[in-house]
């Protein structure tokens, strides 16, 4: 898998365990290898409960590993802290989330503007900014709308729009197409690729086999492993 | 991002504006009832100028009760021995006598007998008449009457009223004071009122020393040497005064805080149901590289503008709830609401609301970002 550069993140013997030494101990990950690369449109596939969901954590920085490293950029992150590991998700990850995950109180437009003001960047720059993301992903015209007042399709449109706003290295999904239409998740799919296209990268977990033909790229899990070929 | 704080207690308005209610009662109790506290001091700090440098003499019961003051039995012989005593100036006697409307616990009037000319010691030196004149030496059978008394029974100069069956000619009227033994004061000539009141005792006797500043020495030097009588120096008065202001007052601010604190426990508790409730955002947040940081300052400036709205609230319903009781209570009640004592119902209240908000927003930025994501 070598590019001859250096990967964005890499997985080093990545190991997760839940409830360690209790009873209902679960052994999520066991010993992951893996390194993504700029521009990777990756799918990450398994059956549910494979540990697919505990591995996009581990890249995003959300959860740190029981054993094991995780190198972003090169740099070792599971000994950072909860401030530096929040940094490292605000500057270099962008998430979507299966149920777009949308604050309900705030538009489009200011669920969009949000992801920068967490960074301190002046409201109406982020704002402009904000406007032409949503542009970008085809939601020029609702952006005043409430998230309850988009289809499951353009609040997901919002989601990517918020995830790729700060131009982030890397954007992790988490089964972005598995609360809509078959349809609309195509649409979805494509809008991603479209970016990928624009030199955004993204890592996809997802169950759906027709979704992963479209990645560049697939990694199979199962039983908190990753199976060769 | 004071925008979103607003946007989140507007979620769910029935239950902020009762948590906001909580907490403005509280403050209302505070601001109310602490006006009854400053009233009292204000009062009484009013009334302790007027005693400055005045030793006031008693005799029989202890105590500085309206009882003591009213079973108080002075002869002229006391009054000739005080003035003999080393360091007195002067020395007043007055008869008091005064009357309850029944059932009310408000004075019909105050009946103060003074030498002519020397009211001063007895009613205080800067109140003046709206109408009419103080007494002057030479008068007899006439009364200088307090504007409550004027007002309620419709008199004015010139009239003349009854007391005890003994008619007196009013020849003034003074300005109102707040206080009750000033406005239903009937101030008569000592002679006078020892005619009315059918008696050569006197109920007090106000001592004057030479130099104000031996005041505690002089009612000390009296009370050695005349046996049976007590005299209290001014300073002495308003020592015991404040220590009893300090107690009423810190009884009161108990009940009343007592009162905000549950307010304050209602900001938890909202803010407790809010955290729980958005778990989801708060890990979507996380998600989105917000630190624990920015996560606890949301939750806080949220309760914090829950109770400073609730303080705001809370001093407007105090204030009118104060100038209510003033009302109600004819004047008995003296409610006096200072800039101090709102600046401590508002900071209370913020005080209250950093207070509730503190342990939901830990527990908030504490929130695994994966734990809170998965929560449905």
């Amino acid at each position: 898998m070598s590019r001859g550069y250096k990967p964005i993140i890499e997985l080093k013997n990545v190991e997760k365990v839940y409830n360690p030494g209790q009873e209902n101990e679960v052994r999520a990950l066991k010993g992951i290898n893996m390194k993504v690369y700029r521009k990777d449109f990756l799918a990450v596939v398994g059956p549910s409960g494979c540990g697919k969901t505990t591995l996009l954590n581990m890249l995003g920085c959300l959860d740190r590993p029981t054993k094991g490293q995780v190198l972003i950029d090169g740099k070792d992150t599971s000994k950072l802290s909860d401030e530096e590991l929040a940094r490292i998700r605000r500057d270099k990850i962008g998430f979507i989330f299966q149920d777009f995950n949308l604050i309900p109180t705030l538009t489009a437009l200011e669920n969009v503007e949000l992801a920068m003001r967490l960074d301190g960047i002046k409201r109406a720059e982020a704002k402009e900014k904000a406007k032409a993301f949503l542009r970008l992903v085809g939601l020029g015209k609702r952006i005043n709308h409430f998230p309850n007042q988009l289809s499951g399709g353009e609040a997901q449109r919002v989601a990517i729009a918020r995830a790729i706003v700060k131009q982030p290295e890397v954007i992790l999904a988490d089964e972005p197409t598995g609360n809509l239409d078959t349809n609309t998740g195509q649409e979805i799919v494509e809008l991603m690729k479209e970016l990928n296209a624009k030199n955004f990268t993204f890592v996809i977990v997802t169950h759906d086999l027709s979704m992963a033909d479209f990645a560049d790229k697939r990694v199979r899990i199962k039983d908190g492993k990753i199976m060769e070929g | 991002m004071i925008d979103l704080a607003f946007k989140n207690i507007m979620r769910r308005r029935i239950r902020t504006i009762l948590t906001i209610l909580g907490i403005s009662i509280g403050i209302a109790a505070i601001v109310a009832i602490g006006s009854i506290s400053e009233g009292l001091y204000t009062m009484t700090s009013k009334e302790m100028e007027e005693m400055a440098g005045k030793i006031t003499i008693l005799k029989g019961e202890t105590g500085e009760t309206l009882t003591a003051i009213m079973s108080s039995k002075l002869t002229d012989t006391d009054l000739e021995q005080i003035q003999s005593v080393e360091g007195v100036k002067e020395a007043y006697p007055i008869m008091t006598h005064f009357k309850m409307k029944v059932g009310q616990g408000v004075p019909e009037y105050i009946l103060g007998g003074i030498e002519p000319g020397k009211e001063d010691v007895y009613i205080g030196k800067g109140i003046k008449c709206i109408d009419g004149r103080r007494l002057e030496e030479g008068d007899s059978d006439v009364a200088v009457v307090g504007y409550k008394f004027a007002d309620e029974n419709d008199v004015e100069v010139g009239d003349f009223i009854t007391i005890k069956g003994h008619e007196l000619e009013v020849v003034g009227v003074y300005e109102e004071t707040g206080s009750l033994e000033n406005d239903y004061a009937i101030v008569v000539p000592i002679e006078t009122a020892k005619d009315i009141l059918k008696k050569d005792e006197y109920s007090i006797i106000i001592a004057l020393p030479e130099d104000i500043d031996d005041v505690d020495e002089v009612a000390n030097a009296i009370e050695d040497e005349i046996e049976g009588i007590r005299a209290l120096s001014s300073k002495d008065i308003s020592r015991r005064l404040s220590l009893i202001l300090t107690r009423i007052s810190i009884f009161t601010y108990g009940i009343a805080s007592i009162s905000a604190i549950v307010g304050g426990l209602g900001v938890m508790n909202t803010m407790m149901m809010s955290v729980m409730e958005r778990r989801r955002e708060i890990g979507t947040l996380k998600a989105l590289g917000a630190t624990n940081k920015f996560v606890m300052t949301q939750i806080l400036t949220e309760s914090s503008i829950i109770s400073c709205v609730g303080g705001i609230l809370g001093t407007v319903f105090g204030i009118l709830g104060s100038i209510l009781l003033n009302a109600v209570s004819k004047g008995q009640v003296f409610g006096v609401v200072t800039p101090n004592l709102l600046m401590k119902g508002m900071s209370f209240a913020v005080f209250l609301g950093i207070i509730g908000g503190v342990y939901p927003a830990y527990r908030a930025s504490q929130l695994s970002p994966v734990e809170a994501l998965r929560y449905e």
